[in-house]
């Protein structure tokens, strides 16, 4: 695929894939990377990194690295699946709003307005912890809450696409709407889709390690989110154990980093910026015109 | 002295992987006061690089060689900073898309007097007094100074930037097609209104367009260009009823007239790439004339009708 | 009109969910199941929902939004109470992020591709992905022994004077105000250097050049005037927002702002409280962003049609 080909030439995508990437692995192959088993302590308590301990312990004595390791595969699976929930609802609201138009669109926008005005971590808030305190809970609260900007861009999208006449021209030879929408719009608007996923990834993990923090994540389960959290509640701080406390951050940075590299180098690969700027901190230079110039 | 001298002007632009394109050949070009030039050529001749370079506007990957001289003053040597001395107060601009070249948040009679405080040629109450003389100059009632540029007809929006090139009497005035995007009879109107002020205010005009008409009607002399040199120069009559350079012959036949029956002729091929280096004749590709003195750059030669032609030279074109 | 929606959502949202607020309470030892009823009696859960409707939308047109469940304080006080901590806290950090974030994002746009411009580019993006909490724990880790590291003032000052009580309560907006400012730099610089490398290719910008203006007048009156605008819009929906958002901000520092007061209410079932509080942040968000609006229309003569 051309678009591929496209993309795959700009390094900030390389290197934001290879990121995502690289942390994908992890995840899936977490249990066979941890030196130590995250059950039980294996050094003292809020160990300085050491040759043993590359990263410390936390205030069990248990291994960072391990515990840093153990959480990837949490903290990736909310990512993906509270992703796969919001351009699902996303994806689906927008390719019906930008088809259809008119009421179905009105309706679509209305509702997407209206969550975008309530802002998005109270809310989560709120319906965690009444709802329900599993990763299946979570996947679903924050999911429910990041398909809106899925919604504006597929939308817009399926505008330019309608604009473009082939919609017309289908539906002219007598094409339904269900396969107008699986030939046609779904092959162009599925790239983007690709790239909001990967955002919303992101922000999914982000907002994960944001419930964590507040006591909201799923007890059972080791994510980025309740490492950081367990290391503020038992007084790391105070400690000045940082070694408890930056490992899992630096994680979802990276993991929000190379998704942001993603997105960013889609969006300027789909609108290059043409035109360069009227004003320069350098001037235009002087050159010694050679006698073949003037040949 | 001339009030703009060209001298062995070299426009390059270079591009980010080394390579670099030669926009302007080698132009030598004077134009006196008062007089009203014509610069005529296909697009990416060169023409509208060449008066950017006149006010030094070009871009920081541009080099330049060979020199500019605006009354007086060079305007290349000391680069950005010299050529600020002369932009606005002794050479202006009217550019292309007169909408776009207006700032549409800024009232149009500010844009009109704050090059006159800046430049310290008013204060601002004598500013704005020169404001409501300018915009009578170019045939605009006062009240256009309260509005914006969004709230004008093309033809306004042009009159108005006409006003604020004028504002700070400079002695040239550069325009890059003036009348492209306007209707015919508001086209008529900018090209008189260009030719009265000229000669009102003692200005020089050099106006670079790909409009025949338009030079017909404003033009006194005709600079034909092609591919970043000059190759023809005359008087405007001359140079479109009797053309010497076989390009613009050819160029002059391809333009369609309304009320005569013709078959429609392109000049066969394309012009060269800049990026090159081009030996001899530009033309010569392309050229019904060309023979075997056409493999070294022919010089621009004649009396009052300059041409950059061998064929020409030899007497070998009528 | 969105408003009103939200209003009435708030209203849906807290009778639907399980559990109200007596049950809660019913860990409470000699709870009987009259009391129970007498209790649901006094605050009104016992009539029937759409009764409750409309005693709810009328008693918020008097101003009455309830009283909290926790401290048995009418909620309008305590969340005004509570903005009061937070406006000060995050408009400072609002503010720093935003001048900070606009004189980069030019600077970047101006030096396009040079060193500087990459620096500042990279280091935007960074700041931005960083997590907000792991952000304020590393500064109090930093900082603990130089600066105050929690609540917005020092209990144990009594009696102090004016410019002592000043002082006091500066020092510990410091660090929470600073956390605010990380969060959101980023992306206002990102998005300043972004419509400033737009508005620095716009015809008007040479045209500015060719009236003999330096660089430093073009950057900022002819470019920056046409690329503030989407700053303005990304200011004001940012404000909106960060007034009820700043929750991780407020837990890690302990600041008793709206933040706080939301994760508290929602660990003691305190529908009346949360209630008042979404209905704040849903109608400063609203509030806001019709202000973006309105001052878009007065930056842009083309809008105020």
């Amino acid at each position: 695929m051309k678009l591929a080909r496209l993309l795959l030439h700009r390094p900030t995508i390389v290197a934001g894939i290879a990121i995502v990437a690289l942390f994908t692995l992890v995840a899936v192959f977490a249990p066979l990377l941890e030196p130590y088993s995250v059950g039980r302590p294996s050094g003292a308590i809020f160990a300085p990194p050491s040759a043993a301990h590359w990263l410390g312990c936390d205030d069990a004595g248990v291994d960072m690295l391990s515990l840093v390791v153990a959480g990837t595969q949490n903290s990736m699976l909310v990512g993906f699946a509270a992703a796969a929930v919001a351009v699902l609802i996303g994806g689906t609201l927008g390719i019906l709003a930008g088809y259809r138009g008119s009421w179905s669109e009105t309706g679509v926008v209305g509702v997407t307005d209206f969550f975008l005005v309530i802002p998005a971590l109270p809310l989560m808030i709120v319906l965690a912890a009444l709802f329900g305190q599993t990763i299946y809970h979570i996947v679903l609260v924050i999911g429910l809450l990041s398909w809106m900007s899925v919604t504006y861009v597929v939308r817009a999208q399926v505008h330019t696409l309608k604009e473009r006449g082939f919609v017309a021209r289908a539906r002219s030879l007598g094409a339904g709407d269900l396969y107008i929408i699986r030939r046609h719009i779904l092959p162009h608007v599925a790239p983007l889709l690709v790239a909001q996923t990967v955002l919303t990834v992101a922000s999914a993990v982000f907002f994960e390690a944001a419930l964590a923090f507040i006591g909201l994540g799923d007890p059972e389960r080791i994510s980025w989110g309740t490492i950081i959290q367990n290391a503020f509640l038992h007084s790391a701080v105070s400690y000045g154990a940082w070694w408890a406390i930056v490992p899992p951050g630096v994680c979802i940075a990276v993991v929000v980093l190379g998704s942001f590299l993603i997105g960013q180098g889609v969006e300027e690969a789909m609108n290059p910026r043409l035109g360069s700027a009227h004003v320069s901190p350098r001037s235009f230079r002087l050159r010694r015109p050679t006698p073949e110039d003037a040949l | 002295m001339s009030v703009l001298e060209l001298e062995g002007l070299h426009v390059w632009f270079d591009a980010p992987d080394g390579r670099s394109s030669h926009a302007v050949r080698g132009v030598d070009l004077a134009v006196e006061a008062g007089e009203r030039v014509g610069v005529l050529g296909e697009s990416g001749c060169g023409k509208t690089t060449m008066i950017l370079a006149a006010m030094g506007l070009l871009p920081s990957f541009a080099s330049v060689g060979g020199s500019v001289h605006l009354d007086g003053i060079d305007v290349l040597a000391g680069g950005e900073k010299s050529a600020r001395k002369v932009r606005w107060t002794h050479a202006a601009m009217v550019f292309q898309g007169a909408m776009s070249a207006m700032n549409p948040v800024h009232r149009i009679g500010k844009q009109i007097a704050d090059p006159m405080v800046f430049h310290k040629r008013r204060s601002p109450a004598e500013a704005r007094a020169r404001t409501c003389e300018v915009l009578e100059l170019v045939g605009l009632p006062a009240s256009v100074a309260r509005r914006y540029p969004h709230e004008l007809s093309g033809g306004m929006r042009q009159r108005a930037v006409i006003a604020m090139a004028i504002g700070c009497e400079p002695r040239v005035l550069f325009a890059d097609e003036p009348t492209t995007a306007l209707d015919v009879v508001v086209q008529a109107q900018i090209g008189d209104l260009l030719a009265e002020l000229t000669e009102r205010l003692g200005l020089a005009l050099v106006m670079v367009t790909h409009d025949i008409g338009m030079i017909a009607e404003t033009a006194e002399r005709a600079v034909v260009m092609y591919a970043g040199a000059i190759v023809e120069d005359g008087r405007a009559f001359d140079v479109l009823t009797a053309p010497r350079h076989p390009y613009t012959r050819l160029l002059l036949e391809a333009t369609p007239v309304v009320n005569r029956e013709r078959p429609l002729v392109s000049i066969p091929g394309t012009p060269p790439r800049l990026d090159e280096h081009i030996s001899g004749c530009a033309f010569a590709a392309r050229c019904p004339r060309v023979f075997e003195e056409c493999a070294v750059r022919p010089p621009l030669l004649g009396d009052g009708h300059v041409v950059a032609c061998h064929a020409v030279a030899r007497g070998r074109l009528s | 009109m969105i408003a009103f929606i939200a209003i009435s959502f708030s209203f849906v949202l807290f009778r639907v969910l399980p559990g109200d607020v007596v049950t809660n309470m019913s860990r409470v030892p000699n709870m009987t199941k009259e009391a129970q009823a007498a209790l649901r009696a006094q605050f009104g859960i016992d009539k029937p929902m759409v009764e409750q409707y409309g005693l709810y939308l009328e008693q918020l047109g008097r101003g009455n939004l309830g009283v909290s469940y926790q401290s048995q304080q009418p909620v309008l006080g305590e969340v005004l109470h509570a903005v009061g901590n937070t406006i000060p806290m995050v408009g400072l950090g609002t503010v720093a992020a935003i001048l900070v974030g606009t004189l980069i994002g030019v600077t970047a746009a101006y030096r396009q591709g040079s060193a500087r411009d990459r620096v500042i580019t990279g280091a935007a993006m960074i700041v931005y992905s960083l997590p907000v909490q792991w952000v304020g724990l590393l500064l109090l880790v930093w900082l603990a022994g130089w600066l105050p590291t929690s609540g917005m003032s020092d209990p144990y000052l009594f009696d102090a004077g004016f410019w002592t009580t000043v002082q006091d309560r500066a020092l510990h907006m410091l660090l929470p105000a600073t956390c605010v400012a990380l969060m959101l730099f980023g992306s206002f610089a990102l998005v300043v250097r972004s419509s400033q490398l737009e508005a620095l290719g716009d015809d008007h910008v040479l045209t500015a050049r060719a009236k003999g203006y330096g660089n430093r007048r073009i950057v900022w009156r002819e470019a920056f005037r046409s690329a503030m605008l989407p700053l303005i819009t990304l200011s004001t929906l940012t404000l909106g927002f960060v007034i009820g958002g700043v929750v991780l901000v407020e837990a890690v520092f302990s600041w008793p702002g709206v933040g706080l007061g939301t994760v508290q209410a929602v660990a003691a079932r305190d529908y009346p409280l949360l209630q008042g509080i979404f209905l704040f942040i849903t109608v400063s968000v609203v509030g806001f962003n019709f202000l973006g609006d309105v001052l878009h229309s007065v930056l842009d003569p083309r809008v105020a049609e």
